[in-house]
């Protein structure tokens, strides 16, 4: 016989358990068979439970029941031992519970009555109820006792009680109740007997109905890895087919989402990517070209070449803005940004956005106008709130078109500031409205007549998100546009 | 700090509430003391008085009952001849209520005016007063019938009853010398009585000294019901005995004797039953089932003597005819006609607390001089009071003696 090493089992079952609850463990089972096989097992254990039960209940209750009445009514009858009626009682409750009574004496063994199951006196009873050796058995006892006697075919039992009646003379006699338990015994042994076969059927009947069970429930999730694997490999048009349980067409229809978003972004991503590639490659090539020329020519010519070393010196400037936004973003985004809040007065805030744009001179002989009645504190992290502005009004100088005027009005609203910068540019239509917050997000209508690279106006929405502060903005084609938030 | 703060001062308030109780618990029954002992001083004015304790209520009743009649009675016997040296006897009862915390009470009360008191009658209660005696130097005339508190109090406890285990062996033995033919019994008995428990342990040493083999000893202790008694009885009769021995309270050895009579126990002399079963109950429940079979007492309830049926007449007369079947009836009369005596004998008015009187009493009962009873003489040695026991066998329901068995 195999030694079963006890230590290498218990190390086993817990690299088992251990991968069970491991996340990064494959388990080798499909979902379809994982299910088959848990549903053919739970069969089994229901099965294996209800015959248990089953068993349990005829083994404690339904036998005792039995027993506890024939002890009961040997009990009944020994109370009626002296009585005038004593005999007719022993017939009517023999017949109408179906025992066998006989009172013996221990003079002798000599028989002094007997009933059989028809509460007719007489009749031979089987030998083995009552033995040879029932005085001695109950020589041990406190006067009666309870046992079981094999039956003379063999087949099944009696179950017996056996009580002192009375001491006549020194010999005692003995009441002896019995009945049959072939009833009872035979639902055992089919109870034996069956439990392996119906244990086999159910098992047959639940492997076939588990089996279209799994196949229902795994047959969607094989489809949707499927569509996923195709998405894996790039394929962003593979639909998710919404179908079985709710969870899979809930999970079909998220992935749909999922894949409509994923190709948004990627048309997105490519849009900046082809930008920023445009935008870096610009200022680049610019730099290149004014570069070679210094060295073809204007190197010598003192006016030339400090012209071409001012371009290179804006395109290296213009660069170094778009590299400092994209890192801007990428931290805004990073969530780990620290806010450092403290009071500033909003007036002065935009005051100084002001006099950069116009020292950059990127105002282009548009006048921007502050428009508050007073100076007003708010209480923000002023360097990202003076990014934010500056933006806007940048932007909204950028496209403010033929106009010449970009207003910024503060207005105080229930201890708030509403803050609105206004031009009267080129305005957009409402559909563009939706997305112009969208990292990277240009507006299809301009093309690159304006330079830009879609992420000032993200940068602005995540300032705002960052203060949970509302913003937004409202625009007509043709008419301008208003941005505003509230401080 | 202000959490440990708080949790002593609950703790201190704690300690103190239960102080308090304890005070008021303890002044309660020092105040029932008090009571007591000024309801005393207010009936000896001009008599003597004797104290008797004694449960006409609760538990013990079925034994409180009788004795306050004894107990009324033999004053009223003394005061008809005079009194004690022509002051008339009191009688000053309590009612325990089967409580020996009251008792105790009532006892404490009692000491500081009286040099002995009768009672209380039942042994707990007994018990629970003993360890008073010493500190008041009261005699205690109560349930001492066993050795083993007598000998631990001595000599303030005198038993108001000869001993009940002696009792038992005596009967026994008597009954096997009537019966020789008897070798092997089985035994009653019920094991949540301590008497009982007792009294096997006793006949477990000495029955096989008197050729008698204990083959069982059935224990009837647990729920009451018919199918129980079939089963004492059943366990008995399977043993084969030639005789059983019933320790069995009244109800008890009446269920078991209609069964062993019903089931081969035709002839009664097999059986032989306990003092604790004579009473009333018995005599109907089991009825003509008694006949011929043997029951010992501490009286005998046909004694011939004057007085005694001059009690009978009286009992008779106040309880519908029927016969006083109690043993505390001639006990509790005989102990209040022993203290009358003792005060007569000693000069006293019954009132004397100082030791020198309380000393001499308690020394008059220790060891008394023979005692004219009303059923008989008899005497206390060590406090154990030594008196016939009196045997009888029954013939139909009537209790026949048979013979006085000495007392050892």
């Amino acid at each position: 016989m195999k030694k079963i090493n006890g230590k290498k089992l218990f190390e086993k079952i817990q690299e088992k358990r251990e991968n069970f609850y491991n996340p990064t463990f494959r388990n080798p089972l499909r979902m379809r068979n994982g299910l088959w096989i848990g549903f053919l097992i739970f069969s089994a254990i229901a099965a294996l439970l209800f015959w248990s039960v089953l068993y349990m209940y005829y083994e404690v209750t339904y036998r005792k029941q039995i027993t506890d009445k024939l002890v009961d009514t040997a009990w009944e009858i020994t109370g009626l031992y002296g009585a005038a009626d004593f005999e007719r009682s022993i017939s009517i409750l023999t017949r109408s519970n179906n025992y066998f009574a006989q009172v013996i004496s221990e003079k002798d063994n000599r028989i002094l009555m007997s009933y059989t199951n028809e509460g007719v006196e007489g009749g031979t009873q089987s030998s083995s109820i009552a033995g040879d050796d029932i005085f001695t058995k109950l020589d041990d006892t406190d006067g009666y006792c309870f046992y079981y006697a094999e039956d003379d075919s063999g087949n099944s039992r009696w179950a017996v009680e056996a009580i002192v009646l009375a001491n006549v003379d020194g010999y005692r006699h003995i009441l002896v109740l019995s009945c049959s338990t072939a009833e009872i015994d035979m639902l055992k042994q089919t109870l034996m007997s069956r439990g392996g076969i119906s244990l086999a059927v159910v098992l047959a009947l639940s492997a076939v109905f588990a089996f279209f069970l799994a196949n229902f429930y795994a047959r969607p999730f094989r489809h949707l890895n499927d569509a996923a694997g195709e998405m894996a490999g790039g394929n962003f048009d593979t639909p998710f087919i919404p179908e079985g349980p709710k969870e899979a067409v809930q999970l079909a229809e998220t992935l749909n989402l999922a894949e409509k978003e994923f190709r948004a972004t990627e048309q997105l991503r490519r849009d900046f990517v082809a930008n920023i590639s445009h935008d870096m490659k610009t200022p680049l090539t610019v730099i290149r070209i004014y570069a070679e020329m210094i060295d073809a020519f204007s190197g010598g010519v003192p006016e030339k070449r400090a012209e071409h070393v001012k371009k290179i010196i804006e395109e290296t400037d213009r660069l170094t803005e778009l590299i400092n936004e994209l890192m801007e973003l990428s931290s805004l985004q990073s969530g780990t940004l620290k806010l450092q809040y403290e009071d500033f007065s909003m007036n002065e805030l935009i005051h100084n956005v002001i006099d950069r744009i116009r020292i950059k001179d990127m105002s282009q002989g548009i006048e921007i106008q502050l428009v508050a009645d007073t100076a007003y504190m708010v209480h923000a992290d002023r360097q990202l709130i003076h990014r934010a502005v500056y933006n806007l009004i940048h932007n909204a100088v950028k496209y403010s078109g033929e106009s010449k005027v970009v207003k910024v009005k503060l207005i105080p609203q229930n201890n708030q500031l509403l803050v609105q910068i206004i031009d009267q540019g080129i305005g957009m239509s409402q559909e563009e409205l939706k997305h112009i917050w969208e990292r990277f997000y240009r507006s299809p209508d301009l093309g690159n007549q304006i330079r830009g690279n879609g992420i000032g106006l993200n940068i602005v929405s995540e300032i705002f998100k960052y203060h949970h502060i509302p913003y937004g903005a409202e625009s007509r084609l043709g008419k301008g546009s208003t941005f505003w938030f509230i401080i | 700090m202000v959490y440990y703060i708080k949790t002593k001062g609950w703790q201190i308030l704690a300690v103190l509430l239960i102080g308090i109780s304890l005070f008021l618990v303890a002044n309660q029954y020092n105040s029932i003391a008090s009571r007591f002992q000024a309801e005393i001083q207010e009936k000896t004015d001009e008599a003597v008085p004797v104290v008797f304790l004694c449960p006409q209520t609760g538990y013990y009743s079925f034994v409180g009952e009788d004795a306050v009649w004894a107990a009324k009675y033999a004053v009223s016997q003394i005061n008809l001849q005079g009194g004690i040296n022509g002051t008339p006897v009191r009688l000053i009862f309590k009612d325990t209520r089967s409580d020996q915390s009251l008792a105790a009470s009532y006892f404490l009360g009692a000491s500081r005016e009286v040099p002995a008191v009768i009672g209380p009658i039942d042994a707990p209660a007994s018990a629970g007063i003993a360890p008073l005696l010493e500190d008041t130097g009261t005699t205690s005339i109560a349930s001492y019938s066993y050795e083993d508190i007598r000998t631990e109090y001595r000599p303030y406890t005198i038993a108001f009853m000869n001993d009940s285990e002696i009792g038992e062996f005596a009967a026994v033995r008597l009954w096997k010398e009537k019966n020789p033919d008897i070798k092997d019994v089985v035994i009653f008995t019920d094991s949540e009585d301590d008497a009982k428990s007792d009294a096997v342990s006793l006949f477990q040493k000495e029955l096989p000294g008197i050729g008698l083999n204990i083959l069982d000893v059935v224990d009837i202790s647990g729920t009451r019901s018919m199918r129980r008694y079939e089963q004492c009885a059943i366990q008995a009769l399977n043993k084969k005995a030639d005789g059983y021995i019933s320790l069995l309270s009244a109800e008890d050895y009446a269920n078991v004797l209609l069964q062993l009579r019903k089931r081969g126990v035709s002839d009664g002399r097999f059986i032989t039953a306990s003092f604790s079963a004579v009473s009333e109950n018995l005599l109907d429940a089991a009825e003509n089932s008694l006949d011929g079979t043997y029951i010992w007492d501490k009286f005998d309830v046909n004694y011939p003597g004057y007085d005694w049926q001059k009690l009978v007449k009286a009992y008779q007369a106040s309880h519908n005819g029927n016969m006083p079947l109690n043993n505390t009836v001639p006990e509790i009369y005989d102990a209040v006609m022993a203290l009358c005596q003792c005060y007569e004998e000693l000069g006293l008015t019954g009132t004397e607390t100082d030791p020198v009187s309380k000393a001499k009493v308690c020394g008059w009962f220790n060891n008394s001089p023979v005692i004219h009873g009303i059923q008989g003489d008899f005497r206390w040695e060590n406090g154990e009071k030594e008196a016939d026991y009196h045997f009888f066998v029954f013939q139909g329901r009537e209790m026949k003696a048979l013979q006085n068995v000495p007392a050892e």
